[in-house]
């Protein structure tokens, strides 16, 4: 037996899938990017793990632009995860990794995603990870599955591919859990 | 006209039946001449008859007698008896006829006349000097090989006639073009006697294959040359006859397909059990195939393109679906953990929020606008 997905609210496994992907994207562009930097600057005798220390003028100018590399590296590694987050929610409401999985940011008055929404939801976002996470948990148990970071943004994250869920993998452990709990209750002493 | 004149004329005249036929109509000479030979005919019989009649009187004469036993007497008392003859030869070469009888009086009466060795048994000895008996044929049987005769000569005048009288042959020229212009004018006349000669004559051909087969053959087989000869006329009109016909195929698929599979099903069939046939034609397709392939290339790898972006989308839809089912049963394992009770059933979003799980949401760009407006 099989559920209809598309339009309901996704859970916090699909979204974390989501974000996993998300950071594979965005720590191997980095990576690459690093990677193109360092080896083009070796051939010019550039190391940017050890940045030449010499007092002559050619070995000044090294310097300066390893430094200056190894800076720029950093800022790059910081905002591309924003502007990567923000670009992607604001024009088409889904990063890549969302796209795999199927799953899309929406406002929650149906309008389109807006660049200061994406912002807003960004911060909200970094609210959550500050708090080790803390701010994700209502996507486990509130009834629009929506965190902290869309509570601040309004926004919500739906199913936007056409598929099925397995109601009956879900009902047999659902059935399971009943009857764990009906024992606990039965277990416990009665008071009096 | 005494009896030899009329034996040396022809018992039906040979007249030339034709002759006037300029004064007259052909189909009035044609009766005349007709009823002529008729009359010539019926003289001859009825004098035929007469010599019967009076052959017959004088026969009756002799039997009224009453001392020389009739011929149908004997013939009776014949058929009373059991005989058996038995020819041999005696010591001067003549023959010996042995006649043995069962009928009680015969002894007695062959006693009065011959010399016998037993009661029941009387030979006859014949000598070679004795005159022979003189054959008679009954007149009875001469007066109808006469009239046989007749009917004959009669009848292959009239066919002789009928066959080169040119005014026969217009008759039946006028005749049949009436026919003709009659069915022409009501083809109806014509279907119903077509249709039952040719229920008929299929009827038969199905019965007797064997008649129709060697006219088919030859039929195809000179078919087949002209088709050959005119290979573009045909090739033509058969692209434009299985265009027509896929055409049409295309409008009933319901009633086609069932037809093809139980076509193909036999087709299958035939081929497992006799796969030498197969495997040539396999080679040869296989052959053209790979051919075509490599002028072609571009269609094997849109296949494989087209087969890869289907593995992909599989796979995707897969770990999507897992992971929506993983969603709830995550979801179940919080809630029990914080002492929940197990959510029964998610609450959809707002249809404008469903809404835009079809469609590709774009960048709000109005509010921007409004603001800069504003300022």
């Amino acid at each position: 037996m099989k559920a209809e997905l598309q339009g309901q609210y996704a859970g916090a496994v699909t979204r974390s899938v989501a974000f996993v992907i998300d950071v594979f994207i965005i720590a191997a562009t980095v990576a690459a990017t690093s990677w193109l930097l360092s080896s083009s600057l070796n051939l010019i005798g550039i190391n940017l793990t050890d940045c030449p220390t010499t007092s002559s003028r050619l070995g000044v100018i090294l310097g300066y632009i390893c430094d200056a590399t190894r800076i720029a590296l950093a800022i790059y590694a910081a905002v591309i995860a924003p502007i990567y987050a923000v670009f992607f929610w604001t024009f088409g409401g889904q990063t890549p990794g969302m796209g795999v999985m199927g799953i899309r940011v929406v406002r929650t008055d149906g309008k389109p995603m807006s660049f200061f929404r994406s912002v807003r939801r960004l911060i909200g976002f970094d609210l959550c990870l500050l708090t080790l996470g803390i701010g994700f948990l209502p996507i486990l148990v509130s009834n629009d599955r929506e965190g902290l970071h869309d509570k601040i943004a309004g926004t919500c994250v739906i199913y936007a591919w056409r598929g099925e869920q397995d109601v009956e993998t879900i009902e047999n452990i659902r059935e399971w859990a009943r009857r764990r709990r009906r024992r606990g209750v039965d277990q416990k002493p009665i008071a009096n | 006209m005494n009896q030899n004149e009329r034996n040396q004329e022809p018992l039906v005249s040979n007249r030339n039946f034709g002759q006037h036929e300029e004064e007259t109509s052909p189909l009035a000479v044609a009766a005349g001449s007709f009823i002529a030979a008729a009359m010539d005919s019926a003289d001859a019989f009825l004098e035929i008859l007469m010599q019967e009649r009076a052959r017959r009187q004088e026969q009756g004469k002799e039997q009224s007698r009453p001392s020389t036993p009739t011929n149908e007497d004997q013939t009776e008392a014949n058929s009373q008896l059991e005989t058996r003859q038995e020819v041999g030869i005696d010591e001067d070469s003549i023959p010996i006829v042995t006649v043995k009888t069962n009928a009680p009086n015969s002894a007695t009466a062959a006693h009065d006349l011959f010399d016998e060795d037993d009661d029941n048994t009387v030979e006859v000895r014949v000598s070679s000097q004795a005159p022979r008996a003189r054959k008679t044929e009954p007149r009875r049987q001469r007066a109808r090989e006469l009239a046989s005769a007749l009917l004959d000569i009669f009848v292959e005048q009239v066919g002789d006639y009928i066959e080169h009288s040119p005014a026969v042959s217009r008759v039946i020229r006028t005749q049949v073009d009436n026919v003709l212009n009659e069915f022409a004018a009501h083809p109806e006349k014509l279907q119903p006697l077509i249709q039952a000669q040719a229920a008929a004559y299929l009827s038969y051909l199905q019965l007797h294959p064997e008649v129709v087969e060697p006219f088919i053959r030859q039929q195809a087989g000179l078919y087949l040359d002209q088709l050959r000869q005119q290979s573009a006329q045909v090739d033509s009109l058969v692209e434009k006859i299985a265009g027509n016909y896929f055409a049409r195929l295309q409008e009933y698929p319901n009633e086609v397909e069932p037809l093809i599979r139980a076509l193909a099903s036999r087709y299958i069939a035939t081929l497992q059990s006799d796969p030498t046939e197969l495997m040539p034609l396999v080679e040869q397709l296989g052959d053209n195939y790979i051919d075509y392939l490599r002028e072609h290339p571009e269609a094997v790898q849109e296949l494989i393109q087209g087969q890869s972006l289907n593995l992909a989308q599989e796979v995707m839809n897969d770990a999507r679906e897992r992971a929506a089912t993983s969603d709830t049963v995550v979801e179940l394992f919080a809630r029990r953990l914080i002492g929940r009770p197990p959510r029964e059933e998610l609450p959809p979003p707002p249809p404008e929020v469903q809404a835009l799980a079809e469609r590709r949401p774009l960048v709000s760009v109005g509010r921007g606008k409004k603001k800069r407006g504003k300022k």
